[in-house]
């Protein structure tokens, strides 16, 4: 660039090197580089969007999740919860990328350096979770809302014993739940239900008293309700007053949350954890976040739902459904493109990124959704490690020689690595 | 990024995250147009077609979508990586009265001849 200012220098009328050299700002997120070298990207748009990352396990999947959610947060302030790290891979994205390799392809074709992403890990309440040794990371322990659960006692008992119903008798609780909700501690909670249930003397009512108190004790054992451990609030708070649930207020403070769920997965009423954070996420995002977009995260969906029946998948669906009226989007991951619920899969999908799968069933699938021909379903056959058949319901926008243009078609390319660092698991995926 | 605290506001002790990002941008040389004046060069040579990592392919045609008398087949070329798609044939000979163009500046190339096209010129392809 010497050579312009040079010039400039010994006559005036030369061009120097800012009026030669133009920057274009790419407000799209960049996904991928096409097979022309063309940098192929997510228009930036008025509205949310539903996006499914799909492919075979060591393709991709993840690599592409953390770029996106990073381009999110930091090129269209958006709001991002990560929903269900199973495998705590999230760890690392909170550290600047260290692979040399991917470092010199961002730099080259998007001029982008390193950078960590602001993650502060959840963990749900449990004493079975094990934080790893020397945990340097921002955390929080979480529990759910003592409140919530008592007043939706059967939909949380479902969960925790699917068998057990309370029948007529969670009248006899409704009856009590203000009292029950201003309990502090788990003797408390056992005072008035001892206290306050009919039948305390004499024979009659002990059935009933039986059963609820039965029930009572199945949450206390899951812990769900554990609401004695001053670390694991069930709302926080941001210097401006705003209380919610962690996520949300986590998400108000400039952070982005990760639920840390390799513990969760095991237990019964992990669905209903689930329906119970996506659901106060997409119910008050309007009043909670006016005027910005939130986007919820899920790496491996079959992990979270598998069944239209289950409260996660319900929630789920609904977010996919009618996320562009809360202003919420969706993206997952998933191997398992023909597993994932109806509800979930039924609506509509803006974007799907496909990387190799072997599977004639889920090409299939793939196929059918977003109207490829026999030459592109066999394009995702025979896609390479971080290949991508990008489809799209929508547009892709694209950079080429300094211009930028609109198209619908599927777009073949190889993923812009992320910029926070990644697990390597032998594949980098 | 906000201060965060429990309900009994105790706050909740979190690092600043370094805030490092760069927004993507691409450099444009507003000269360059000058520099993408076609440099087109014809040759007929398959193995200068194999120096650039390219295939010639025919793809069988049905009557219904042929567009010329007594045309069997059509012409493609594609980047060697790309994979085989169903009813192309590898070949390597070029029919009478086709060649390729190679522009040099812009780095791509195109078959020619009746049976690349109906307007007698391929695509252009870069590589």
């Amino acid at each position: 660039m010497a050579l312009g200012q040079n010039l400039h220098k010994i006559n005036k009328s030369f061009m120097n090197d800012e009026s030669r050299f133009k920057k274009i700002q790419i407000n799209d997120i960049p996904i991928m580089i096409g097979i022309h070298d063309e940098i192929i990207c997510v228009p930036r748009g008025e509205e949310v969007f539903a996006a499914a990352i799909v492919g075979s396990s060591g393709t991709g999947k993840t690599l592409l999740a953390n770029r996106f959610i990073s381009g999110l947060y930091h090129q269209w302030d958006a709001n991002i919860a990560i929903m269900n790290d199973v495998s705590e891979e999230t760890y690392k994205w909170s550290e600047p990328m260290t692979n040399k390799n991917f470092n010199l392809l961002n730099e080259k074709y998007l001029n982008q350096l390193p950078a960590p992403s602001p993650l502060v890990y959840l963990f749900p309440n449990s004493k079975t979770i094990t934080l790893p040794k020397d945990f340097k990371k921002n955390f929080v322990k979480t529990t759910l809302p003592f409140r919530d659960i008592i007043e939706n006692i059967g939909f949380y008992l479902k969960g925790v014993s699917p068998d057990f119903s309370l029948g007529k008798s969670e009248l006899y609780v409704n009856d009590i739940k203000e009292d029950l909700a201003n309990c502090d501690s788990v003797s408390s909670v056992k005072e008035v239900l001892e206290d306050q249930l009919p039948g305390q003397e004499g024979k009659s009512f002990q059935a009933m008293r039986v059963k609820i108190m039965t029930a009572f004790a199945a949450l206390m054992r899951e812990e769900i309700l554990d609401i004695t451990n001053p670390e694991c609030p069930a709302y926080l708070q941001t210097e401006g007053d705003f209380e919610g649930n962690p996520l949300s207020v986590l998400m108000k403070a400039g952070w982005i949350p990760s639920f840390i769920t390799s513990d969760l997965i095991t237990k019964r009423y992990k669905s209903e954890v689930f329906a119970y954070y996506i659901n106060e996420i997409f119910q008050n995002n309007l009043k909670d976040f006016p005027g910005e977009k939130t986007f919820l995260f899920f790496d491996e969906l079959k992990d979270v739902c598998t069944r239209d029946d289950e409260p996660a998948a319900q929630s789920i669906g609904r977010v996919a459904a009618r996320g562009r009226i809360n202003n919420v989007g969706l993206i997952y991951c998933t191997q398992f493109y023909d597993k994932i619920p109806h509800s979930v899969r039924g609506a509509k999908l803006n974007y799907c990124f496909s990387f190799a799968h072997s599977n004639n069933e889920i090409v299939r699938q793939i196929g059918s959704d977003f109207d490829l021909d026999s030459d592109e379903k066999k394009k995702i056959k025979n896609l390479k490690k971080f290949e991508v058949l990008a489809m799209t319901n929508n547009k892709f926008v694209i950079y080429r020689d300094g211009e930028r243009f609109e198209e619908t078609k599927p777009m073949k390319g190889t993923i812009f690595p992320p910029l926070a660092n990644h697990l390597k698991r032998g594949n980098n995926d | 990024m906000n201060n965060i605290y429990d309900t009994d506001g105790e706050q909740i002790s979190l690092t600043t995250c370094d805030a490092s990002f760069i927004k993507p941008f691409i450099i444009v040389d507003r000269l360059r147009d000058r520099e993408l004046k076609p440099e087109i060069e014809p040759f007929s040579n398959i193995r200068k077609l194999k120096e650039i990592e390219f295939v010639l392919y025919s793809k069988n045609l049905t009557k219904k979508k042929t567009w010329i008398r007594n045309q069997k087949f059509f012409l493609s070329i594609k980047p060697e990586e790309e994979p085989l798609e169903k009813g192309f044939k590898k070949i390597n000979k070029l029919p009478a009265n086709h060649f390729f163009e190679i522009d040099t500046a812009n780095h791509k190339i195109r078959i020619v001849g009746a049976y690349s096209h109906p307007s007698g010129y391929g695509d252009w392809i870069y590589y």
